[in-house]
């Protein structure tokens, strides 16, 4: 928080590989630094990399939007990924293993999904696709 | 894994721990990411994951003492980067597992539903239909007795048939009479159908809980279809024994046994149901193994450790 009061948030915009390590990098720092194990930031970090890693490869470029989350008992980080592209046409299907190459593996959107805390995610033609992502530190 | 292939990741893995031992950024922690998802890519398993990474992070020679500790940190934060997507990937399995036993589980319950329909409700219309053509026959001419009996004869039968079908749909002897009598009358059913001679050895009287009975029961309905499907055999023994600590069936055939794998083992081909037998019994802890005899015909035995008795026996000892 901010002196204002508000939730400081950090955007990383993703056009190439090296914006995936920039926000790999932002968002274990800022895991590591609220207290998460080095595995669970680990795994935040995985889950930034699929998220910024689709970004690259259906919209081209987009945004990863990493901001400190705190409540009563816990804190944690949530990722917002965001990008204007084509959207997707089927979301619960693009969220079952075996849609996608990395979904086959396990890996990907429903990998992410499984790695998180909460999962939500938006998808318009207009809009693009909206991924919001929660990790709390247990 | 191709041998060639192994050595290609063996030296990209080596080159990026070492870049990772000079530097330890995020972008040779992300390079270690790559490589994690490159591997699972390429159907490596966490073994083999394993054994690159460990010959990886061997230290290297003149590794100085006094950045031990540092050393060891970078180690650590290579090998979760590298693990990272196998763990997104085992988390998918045990979902879909924990999917299947819910499956399994709603599907048992929905067989248990129809059985009781088709055992009590439709079959309770058979021995009231019988009465009424008893009735008739009474007051029949010689003739139409005839047919009369021919009917009843017909409604006996469709009786026999229905209290089979509910019985394999989900055994409620099971649930009234235990495991051993459910098996025999299974074997009796199948004996009928196929031809085949089916005996049942035991005398376990002892009740189990329902989970493992149903498994076992199941395990056994599985085995004898592969029986009549696959192994052209003459004769079958169901053997269920009480052990201390376990309850342990076998089912024998004399059959051709299993096919003979590449390894010179014998192995079951996918569809002979094993993998769900599997499952199903390892919800109650159970095992199974299924194997060619050196004499010939094919064996599946399961074995399931008995938690009550084996709470006893720990109770004795101390």
């Amino acid at each position: 928080m901010n002196p204002a009061g508000e939730a400081t948030d950090l955007s990383v915009a993703i056009q190439n590989e090296t914006d995936i390590v920039t926000a790999r990098m932002r968002g274990r720092a800022l895991a590591l630094q609220i207290g998460f194990s080095p595995a669970q930031a680990t795994l935040l970090a995985t889950a930034i990399s699929e998220l910024a890693r689709n970004i690259l490869l259906y919209a081209q470029r987009g945004e990863v939007v990493l901001s400190v989350l705190e409540n009563s008992h816990q804190a944690g980080v949530s990722v917002v990924a965001r990008d204007v592209g084509p959207g997707i046409a089927d979301l619960s299907r693009a969220l079952e293993d075996g849609y996608s190459t990395s979904g086959r593996l396990g890996l990907g959107l429903p990998g992410v999904r499984r790695l998180a805390d909460s999962f939500e995610i938006r998808s318009s033609p207009e809009g693009g696709t909206i991924v919001v992502v929660k990790m709390w530190c247990p | 894994m191709i041998g060639r292939d192994m050595t290609d990741l063996q030296q990209r893995v080596s080159a990026a721990f070492h870049r990772h031992l000079r530097e330890a950024s995020e972008d040779s922690l992300h390079e270690a990411y790559a490589f994690g998802r490159a591997a699972l890519d390429s159907g490596l398993g966490v073994i083999d994951l394993a054994m690159l990474l460990s010959r990886a992070a061997r230290p290297p020679d003149g590794a100085d003492p006094a950045r031990a500790a540092e050393t060891a940190a970078r180690v650590e934060s290579f090998l979760l980067e590298c693990l990272a997507p196998f763990e997104m990937a085992h988390r998918g399995v045990r979902e879909a597992n924990a999917a299947l036993r819910e499956l399994d589980e709603r599907r048992e319950a929905e067989a248990r539903r129809l059985a009781y329909e088709l055992h009590d409700q439709a079959g309770e219309l058979l021995p009231t239909l019988g009465f009424l053509i008893d009735g008739l026959r009474a007051e029949a001419t010689p003739e139409s007795a005839q047919r009369l009996d021919r009917a009843r004869g017909m409604v006996d039968e469709l009786a026999q048939r229905l209290r089979r079908l509910s019985h394999e749909l989900r055994p409620l002897m099971l649930d009234d009479l235990g495991l051993e009598p459910s098996l025999h009358f299974l074997a009796e059913g199948v004996a009928e159908r196929s031809g085949l001679e089916v005996r049942v050895e035991g005398s376990v009287q002892d009740r189990f809980g329902p989970a493992v009975e149903i498994a076992v029961y199941r395990a056994v309905q599985e085995a004898l279809q592969n029986v009549v499907r696959h192994a052209m055999a003459k004769r079958v023994v169901v053997v269920l024994r009480h052990h201390e600590h376990e309850l342990r069936c076998s089912v024998r055939d004399d059959g051709r046994g299993f096919p003979i794998g590449i390894n010179g083992a014998p192995c079951p081909p996918k569809g002979f149901g094993l993998d769900a037998m599997r499952e199903r019994l390892a919800k109650v802890g159970g095992t199974m193994v299924a194997g060619s005899r050196p004499s010939g015909g094919a064996e599946v035995t399961i074995r399931i450790p008995l938690e009550e008795h084996h709470a006893r026996a720990l109770a004795h000892r101390r």
